[in-house]
């Protein structure tokens, strides 16, 4: 069997992921997306992650139910939302997006954000890679993918 | 085993972009309220809304120009017509075109979404960069989806036994 060699570290953006408190309305979060171009905003409260604030869920429970974009943050975010470590496996994270359905998976270090990977991202990664095998080159592949056994 | 995997890899790539996916999009015309559009999109439950007349693709409107496009400190958005926020004359994909190619167009343009549109210019659907991860996942079940639920849980020996 083959398996994805490459960690999450090595994915992470050099910016900070956006990050907002639970209290902040959801025009704060709608203009730091657009300004940050990202697709979610990360939701701490003293410091610590406690939600995720999206674009889908700006869709399904803000602008199709009518709510007011002053709406808190703590009202409509995704709670304890699944998270990954810098170590894990990008594995993890197409696992998450392909087999549950999430379009960001925020990253965090003991509780603390540190990161957020969009499908986007990981596309992104992925297309250079396919690039590399369509022209018949497979180094970049083998630096992907662990072709031993176990 | 040895090269199967990159190899298989590359099969999968070549897939025309028509076998990927077959969940419709929401559709509208270029005079929807938007806040029609967004009923549409919840109902559908997808990101993107094709806007067209008669079978031909007038533009796109995405939950990223949702929050990106559109003015949020008052209501009066609903109201507006969806013209005004779409994005005209998308990069589009042929049904027979690789996946390949069109994971080169979104990476390039950093496009989420991609409107199929066939030889005669006809609408055909959309594909999101959604669509071709879990097309590539489901191609590759033990590398992607066979994991434990929990990182913590994974050996980290490189070589098995």
């Amino acid at each position: 069997m083959w398996k994805i060699r490459k960690r999450i570290s090595e994915f992470l953006p050099n910016s900070p992921p956006p990050i907002l408190e639970v209290t902040e309305p959801v025009i704060k979060a709608i203009e730091l997306m657009r300004d940050k171009n990202r697709s979610a905003v990360l939701v701490v409260s003293e410091g610590r992650l406690v939600g995720i604030f999206t674009g889908r869920d700006f869709l399904e429970r803000v602008a199709g139910p009518g709510l007011s974009s002053q709406t808190l943050l703590g009202e409509v975010m995704t709670r304890d939302p699944d998270t990954l470590s810098p170590a894990d496996s990008i594995a993890y994270v197409i696992e998450r997006m392909a087999g549950r359905g999430y379009r960001n998976v925020p990253i965090v270090v003991e509780g603390r954000p540190v990161g957020q990977l969009s499908v986007r991202d990981v596309i992104s990664h992925l297309s250079t890679i396919f690039a590399g095998l369509e022209s018949g080159d497979d180094r970049s592949s083998r630096d992907w993918i662990d072709l031993g056994g176990g | 085993m040895t090269e199967q995997g990159p190899k298989t890899l590359q099969t999968l790539l070549m897939t025309p972009v028509g076998l990927v996916n077959d969940r419709p999009p929401a559709r509208a015309t270029r005079d929807t309220a938007l806040g029609e559009v967004v009923q549409r999109m919840v109902a559908a439950r997808r990101g993107v809304t094709l806007i067209e007349a008669e079978g031909k693709l007038l533009g796109i409107f995405t939950e990223f120009d949702l929050h990106s496009r559109v003015d949020h400190t008052n209501d009066e958005w609903r109201q507006r017509p969806v013209h005004e926020f779409m994005t005209t004359e998308p990069f589009t994909v042929r049904p027979e075109q690789p996946i390949a190619a069109a994971l080169g167009v979104m990476h390039a343009g950093g496009f989420r979404h991609l409107p199929i549109v066939n030889a005669a210019g006809e609408e055909r659907g959309v594909l999101s960069v959604r669509d071709i991860l879990v097309f590539l996942a489901e191609g590759f079940p033990e590398a992607f989806l066979n994991l434990p639920p929990d990182p913590k849980n994974e050996s980290h020996r490189r070589y098995g036994g």
